[in-house]
């Protein structure tokens, strides 16, 4: 059976990538959006969902079906990186300078995945905890907070505090770590409230944690190491 | 390309509005009170009559059924998810699982492999998955406390939707 609304959303992600990702010259190169886009979130989609099936169940990794049902689970950070590796190649490829690549894309892709995250609203309703004003997921009796739209309100903030710092003179190296830090940090608040069996934090919110970590510690040396080399210059 | 994203937005959204409802409607269960098949194995239950009974049977307690088949990928992933429901939600609501359109031993090898401990129901003939009106696998009924149908997931379960439908349940 196909899942009409996962597919859906990966649409209007993709539809919100190319439409704010524009293919511009970097040195002699000039990325088209099948390079920095399409292919880049389909073997993003695809590492992330047999990083998933690793860790779930392995004896399923021999079977391609299950490979193909995402909705069985995609391992988000695996997926970014191996987008990410992706576009790192490409950029050696083109000879061109891969954080800047990356930097480039930054802002699009924050407000990419807060367009999958808003279109929750057609994957399953948007689930959250039971408030008293929200939206009603089908079968449910009450309404439920939409962390999925919270989701995307801040990414989109964030985005708009990206492309701020990035007009504000940003490295390529700042601008992806923050972008990285951004999202491992909502990733990390939204898990707090989105529903799940148990008492224990999930995979995916043990992970964001660690990513968002590593990602503000490498920025409080990225801003130190430019203190100290700023410093020295004037010295 | 900005033509065909706002024709492709066009189309999910129309998508959107005029999708069917996953809820069934006003669906209660009804009749004499039956037992609940035991944990862990794989019960015969060959009418929609008798099927009907169990869930009667648990009438004060919300059951969710999943119905599956050993042929069905997006019930392979979904069954360590269900199993571990099991585990956490353990005398607060009942999870049953319905083999269909399925062949015993494979049904009972896929409960072996990931090694399920609710009940489990086979539909030798194919009547329960006629009543409940599956229309497609795996397929997620969810009734109340009170017997009446809640709403029924077609397709994969994810774990936010199921502890989303668990919590409301449960208030």
């Amino acid at each position: 059976m196909i899942d009409v609304g996962l597919l859906g959303s990966i649409a209007i992600m993709v539809i919100v990538a190319s439409v704010f990702v524009k293919p511009w010259p970097i040195g002699t190169a000039t990325p088209t959006v099948l390079d920095i886009v399409t292919v880049p979130l389909l073997v993003g989609v695809l590492v992330g969902r047999l990083t998933s099936m690793a860790f779930d169940d392995p004896a399923s990794l021999t079977n391609i079906r299950d490979v193909l049902v995402i909705r069985g689970g995609v391992e988000f950070w695996a997926g970014a990186a191996a987008g990410a590796a992706l576009l790192v190649m490409q950029a050696r490829r083109d000879d061109i300078r891969a954080e800047e690549l990356l930097a480039a894309i930054a802002v699009p892709a924050l407000l990419a995945w807060s367009a999958y995250e808003a279109t929750c609203v057609i994957r399953d309703g948007c689930p959250g905890p039971i408030a008293s004003v929200g939206l009603r997921p089908t079968g449910l009796l009450q309404p439920v907070f939409p962390v999925g739209l919270a989701v995307a309100t801040v990414a989109i903030a964030g985005a708009a505090l990206l492309r701020a710092a990035q007009r504000r003179g940003a490295s390529s190296t700042t601008t992806v770590v923050v972008a990285i830090g951004l999202v491992a940090t909502i990733r990390s608040v939204a898990s707090i409230w989105l529903p799940h069996v148990g008492d224990h934090l999930t995979r995916q919110h043990r992970t964001s944690i660690a990513v968002g970590l590593l990602a503000w510690c490498a920025l409080a040396v990225i801003l130190v190491r430019a203190r100290a080399g700023k410093q020295t210059r004037v010295a | 390309m900005r033509p065909i994203a706002l024709i492709a937005i066009a189309a999910i959204v129309v998508y959107v509005v005029t999708r069917p409802s996953d809820t069934a409607g006003d669906f209660r269960v009804s009749g004499s009170p039956g037992p609940l098949p035991a944990s862990g194995i794989l019960t015969d239950v060959s009418t929609a009559d008798e099927f009907e009974s169990i869930l009667v049977g648990q009438s004060g307690t919300p059951v969710i059924v999943n119905v599956w088949a050993s042929w069905c990928a997006p019930c392979r992933t979904e069954t360590p998810l269900l199993e571990r429901t099991a585990a956490e939600v353990d005398g607060d609501f009942v999870i049953l699982g319905v083999a269909s359109k399925d062949i015993a031993p494979s049904a009972r090898a896929f409960m072996d492999e990931f090694d399920v401990t609710y009940p489990n129901v086979f539909d030798s003939s194919g009547d329960i998955r006629a009543w409940l009106g599956v229309r497609g696998f795996p397929s997620t009924y969810v009734f109340g406390p009170d017997g009446v149908l809640r709403t029924t997931i077609v397709g994969g379960l994810t774990e936010q939707r199921l502890a989303a439908v668990l919590a409301d349940l449960g208030q």
